[in-house]
């Protein structure tokens, strides 16, 4: 074998990397770059990679006082679901892993279906309850509708969680004298924890970012989220793309930061349900 | 085999004697055994009980009802629907319409199911391996998957832009394209580009999984290879793919249900445009429900839609159930 050869086979891994990168990373570049540039710099064409003046102009202009309205709906909206959706799972998923009773394997089967249905069928469903019960354009009516999707994945992921939980620490602590909520809350909840904030995390994402259910459960503009306001911003003719760059920097902001602290354990979650079932 | 035969048959007639008289000691002792052992997890189905009935009524009954909707007139304009039979199932498999929302889902489902597959093979392996920035690169990939679907449909729309964009900036300095194309305005462009959006959306979640799974295989297995005298590419293709199989499988019935009920990306690209060239069963099944609100025939599309992917949901439960998921 040349050395030629080998020179090149070691290349290999450096020039892959590379394309990877280029693939992934240019357009996140491009995005934070063009969320810096002048009005006068993004309408020129060709387009520049890197700014050539740097402003913050955009930013000032998208942080007005309807983009902290629709913060604080989006805060409100997805708080109050995955609080919810963990407690609700918590005690699912305790049954769940914790007895055998009959009919489990059934509502697993029913909980599995649930969270592959299309979106857009039940849409259609949720809708008409809603309307029925007047919860449309209301916090209540579209956290509801957002416990049906978050729900079904959140009892999934905690479920695989409390498994791990040996329960003979929890019997353990019942010989001790311990009642089993007792036991259950602190011994196995504690342990849990890091699965716990995995799946409140999982659940905050997916309404964080929702938009098809907030389009037509939130009909007037003070309910909006924060999704809806930045797709607001795309004009009938005309786009301002250094705001609306500014605008979706800012909404991924809080997704990182948590997604940030929480990473290992929703990643760990997420690989073992598909490496060992 | 006869005597066991005849004894079967003396014990059936026992018991239709008992049943006809009053309960015998037998039934009685299995009827406390029985309601002994459902008390004994009645704790169990209190703490399932408020998920259980909250998704009743926020999955069970709309899919009943959009059932139910499928075969009505429902619309904004009638309130009090009729019941139409299957009519909204004739007009649309007899429309163009139907069939044009159909092979753009199947080429869509596909060609990114596949995409994310390769590439995501790819990477995964490649992250998996000494690099120099490896810690950057696991970062860098992981963002379009957090990155909310919005975000990156308004991102890739930018991208698109004929004249502001960097695709086609980036495709005439290379000399592929010699115009400023509009992508997402053609209508053999605009499911192509967007496909290319959600490959680069979605390959990270597949990447994530098949690094995951490549450092789950055994070490000695692989240098078990190597001292064998297996290449690189052999070691990969008979001793670490075979390994990773139940993991691939997984995810890609996974992928494949998800990228079929994926909203976002063509909702906010192109709206299905131009025309209905880059409509997909969701997309198309909101458009009717909420757009032009014909409940009654977005139901139907809803439904066929709902059949394709059951078929993969049965496929990914038996999956999940095969390895023990279910126990």
């Amino acid at each position: 074998m040349s050395t030629w050869y080998r020179r090149v086979q070691r290349a290999v891994p450096d020039a892959a990397t590379l394309v990877v990168a280029g693939f992934f990373g240019l357009p996140l570049l491009w995005m934070l770059s063009t969320s810096v540039k002048t009005a006068s710099e993004v309408f020129t064409a060709p387009p520049t990679i890197l700014p050539k003046t740097i402003t913050i102009v955009n930013y000032q202009g998208v942080l007005n006082r309807q983009f902290l309205l629709y913060l604080a709906n989006s805060t409100i909206v997805s708080l109050g679901t995955s609080v919810i959706c963990v407690g609700l799972s918590i005690l699912a998923a305790y049954g769940f892993s914790r007895t055998r009773f009959p009919g489990r394997k059934v509502l697993l089967v029913a909980i599995m279906i649930s969270q592959l249905l299309p979106l857009a069928v039940l849409l259609i469903g949720i809708y008409r309850v809603a309307n029925a019960l007047n919860l449309i354009n209301t916090y209540a009516g579209l956290i509801s509708a957002y416990l049906a999707f978050t729900l079904p994945p959140s009892i999934w992921l905690l479920r695989g969680f409390l498994t791990s939980v040996p329960v003979e620490l929890e019997e353990a602590a019942m010989v001790d004298g311990a009642s089993r909520l007792d036991a259950f809350l602190r011994i196995s909840v504690p342990l849990a924890m890091p699965g716990i904030i995995a799946t409140w995390a999982y659940a905050l994402f997916i309404t964080w970012q929702d938009f098809m259910f907030a389009l037509v459960f939130m009909t007037s503009d003070e309910r909006r989220t924060l999704p809806l306001g930045v797709l607001a911003l795309i004009g009938e003719h005309t786009i301002d793309w250094g705001k609306l760059m500014a605008s979706s920097v800012l909404l991924m902001v809080p997704i990182f930061v948590t997604f940030g602290f929480v990473q290992r354990y929703l990643i760990e979650g997420l690989t073992r349900g598909a490496l060992k079932g | 085999m006869r005597h066991c035969v005849r004894i079967r048959l003396g014990m059936v007639e026992v018991r239709e004697n008992t049943l006809g008289g009053s309960v015998g000691p037998v039934q009685a002792t299995q009827y406390r055994k029985a309601t002994r052992g459902l008390r004994r997890y009645i704790g169990s189905y209190l703490l399932v009980a408020p998920s259980f009935v909250l998704l009743c009524v926020l999955v069970v009954y709309p899919l009943a009802d959009a059932f139910y909707l499928s075969f009505t007139d429902a619309s904004f304009i009638r309130p009090i629907p009729e019941w139409v039979g299957v009519r909204n199932y004739h007009d649309a498999v007899v429309s163009d319409t139907f069939w044009k929302v159909f092979t753009n889902s199947i080429l869509w489902t596909v060609v990114v199911v596949v995409c994310q597959f390769l590439l995501g093979l790819a990477t995964g392996v490649l992250l998996a391996q000494k690099l120099r920035i490896r810690s950057v690169m696991r970062a860098l990939v992981i963002v379009p998957w957090v990155m909310p679907g919005v975000i990156a449909a308004i991102l890739w729309k930018l991208m698109y832009d004929p004249y502001l964009g960097l695709v086609n900036k980036i495709l005439m300095t290379v000399h592929l394209v010699d115009g400023f194309v509009a992508w997402l305005a053609q209508p053999e462009t605009s499911l192509p580009a967007i496909i290319v959006a959600a490959i680069w959306k979605g390959t990270p979640f597949s990447t994530l999984m098949y690094l995951a799974a490549y450092q789950n295989v055994p070490a000695d297995l692989l240098d078990a290879a190597r001292i064998d005298g297996a290449s690189r590419w052999q070691r990969f293709i008979y001793v670490a793919f075979p390994e990773m199989l139940p993991t691939i499988r997984t995810t890609i019935l996974l992928t494949t249900i998800w990228t079929f009920n994926y909203f976002d990306l063509v909702y906010v690209m192109t709206r299905g445009g131009p025309g209905y060239a880059s409509h997909i069963f969701p997309t198309y099944t909101y458009e009717l429900a909420f757009a032009k609100a014909l409940q009654g025939e977005a139901a139907a599309y809803g439904m066929i839609g709902t059949a394709i992917m059951l078929i993969f949901s049965i496929l990914y439960i038996r999956e999940i159930n095969r390895r023990g998921g279910l126990d």
